[in-house]
């Protein structure tokens, strides 16, 4: 049975909306704007992207384009192809199993549950980090990364969750 | 009946978390694959690099753009405000400038004609290309800026880049039309550097930070606040007598560098026609 076009096309639109707005995200902030600093001020918006959709729209989350979100990141920051698909593929086995878990609670519960998500993913990332650079990296700069991921992350919910309902995905 | 529907039930259900696992077992690996093939420096992921910057450098470019259009925008109503004093300084400054111009012209004549006296080689580097800034790349553990040039401008890896100031770093992975720079404050950055007052030679390390350290110095070597420190030119990567920035804190064994260039803000930098290690030996001085 098809979908007629004027129903299929929105839905398409709104399907991949929230990647496509995720990309904007993450080439957005590495625009060197007068004064920007280093990168390690720069949200990681892939980070966001897997873990709101894997807890609410686990079918619009694909794994390929958490993977591809993380590549391209990896790519910007100049850092090893590889390693942010990496820590976010962990970040959606975790949902895969745990979904119901974090689905509990309000969106202030939400947010502290990112904190601390996010905190985490900076420790994993280290490690990773510092595993294949072969030396111990300093720590406070994933943290600074991680928190502030956690802090605009309310922000980003925001912002999808508007264009989420627009479509109505 | 209700059990067989049962057991197919269960089936499916296994099939399916074997399916998911399956694809999780191959995203994982192909992680894993990228990342190992990052550490050796493979020739694929060189490939990778730069098919990902032939679809994203348009995009990042656009970006730029419309970025550089609004810096512009707040600049210009900024500037109205502060117009005639700035007109006053800047005429002021040329007028200062101007007796300067003369005096390092007669020099660079001077310093043409001494070098083609003595058959000295020429020190001078030509600029290969002048390339804008497009994205301030770099996260907790790396330090590098992507630019608009690539191979179709004759980058090659391992050109000197420079700004205004002083030195910049060196290109690292080369796209068509994009380049990665590795800036100086990298932790895998390693320039030989002399002090520009006596001499003397060590190495000057990135640290991810917004200093770099100079080590492996030699046992006499001295050096104080205040030093400017250039490139030694040994190595064959950078030439000689590039400004790499100033020494801020020189006690303890522990020698910081505040780099000259505005690594910071960078908007257009110069990438080097350089590489020593491409001369022939023995070219230059038998001549």
């Amino acid at each position: 049975m098809s979908v007629p076009f004027q129903r299929g096309l929105p839905r398409f639109i709104g399907k991949i909306s929230p990647g496509i707005f995720t990309i904007f995200l993450i080439l957005f902030a590495r625009v060197p704007f007068e004064d920007s600093d280093a990168g390690m001020y720069i949200p990681i918006f892939s980070l966001a992207f897997t873990y709101y959709f894997r807890l609410h729209y686990p079918r619009s989350g694909r794994l390929w384009f958490i993977f591809l979100l993380g590549l391209l990141e990896d790519y910007l920051s100049g850092g090893y192809l590889g390693l942010t698909p990496l820590v976010l593929l962990m970040v959606a086995a975790i949902f895969e199993r745990q979904r119901k878990v974090f689905l509990q609670g309000t969106f202030l519960t939400e947010i502290i549950i990112f904190t601390f998500f996010s905190l985490a993913f900076s420790v994993v990332y280290w490690s990773v980090a510092s595993f294949v650079e072969t030396e111990f990296l300093r720590i406070w700069p994933f943290f600074v990364q991680g928190f502030i991921t956690a802090l605009i992350y309310p922000i980003y919910v925001f912002m999808v969750g508007r264009i989420s309902k627009r479509f109505s995905i | 009946m209700k059990s067989s529907f049962s057991s197919d039930g269960q089936t499916q259900v296994l099939f399916h978390k074997s399916k998911k696992g399956l694809k999780y077992g191959f995203y994982f690996l192909l992680a894993i694959t990228l990342i190992v093939l990052g550490r050796i420096n493979h020739s694929w992921i060189k490939e990778l690099h730069a098919g990902i910057g032939v679809v994203v450098t348009p995009v990042v470019l656009a970006f730029d753009t419309v970025g550089d259009a609004a810096s512009d925008a707040i600049s210009w109503v900024q500037g109205l405000a502060a117009l005639e004093a700035e007109n006053n300084r800047l005429q002021e400054e040329n007028a200062r400038l101007r007796k300067f111009e003369f005096a390092a012209d007669r020099g660079g004549r001077e310093i043409l004609r001494l070098q083609e006296l003595l058959k000295m080689r020429p020190t001078f580097v030509p600029t290969l290309v002048t390339a804008r800034v497009i994205a301030v790349t770099g996260g907790p553990y790396t330090r590098s800026v992507l630019i608009h040039a690539g191979s179709e401008d004759g980058v090659r890896e391992g050109l000197p880049v420079v700004d205004e100031q002083g030195l910049v770093g060196q290109t690292i992975r080369v796209g068509f039309r994009a380049t990665r720079v590795l800036l100086t404050t990298d932790a895998n950055s390693r320039i030989p550097i002399q002090v520009e007052r006596n001499n003397l030679n060590g190495i000057v390390v990135g640290s991810n930070g917004d200093l770099l350290s100079v080590i492996f110095t030699g046992p006499n070597f001295e050096v104080s606040s205040g030093d400017r420190i250039i490139t030694s030119g040994h190595g064959g990567i950078f030439p000689a007598d590039v400004l790499v920035g100033t020494v801020v804190n020189a006690t303890d064994g522990n020698i910081l560098v505040l780099p000259a260039a505005n690594l910071e803000n960078l908007d257009f930098v110069r990438v080097l026609d350089y590489n020593a290690l491409q001369l022939e030996p023995g070219e230059g001085g038998e001549e």
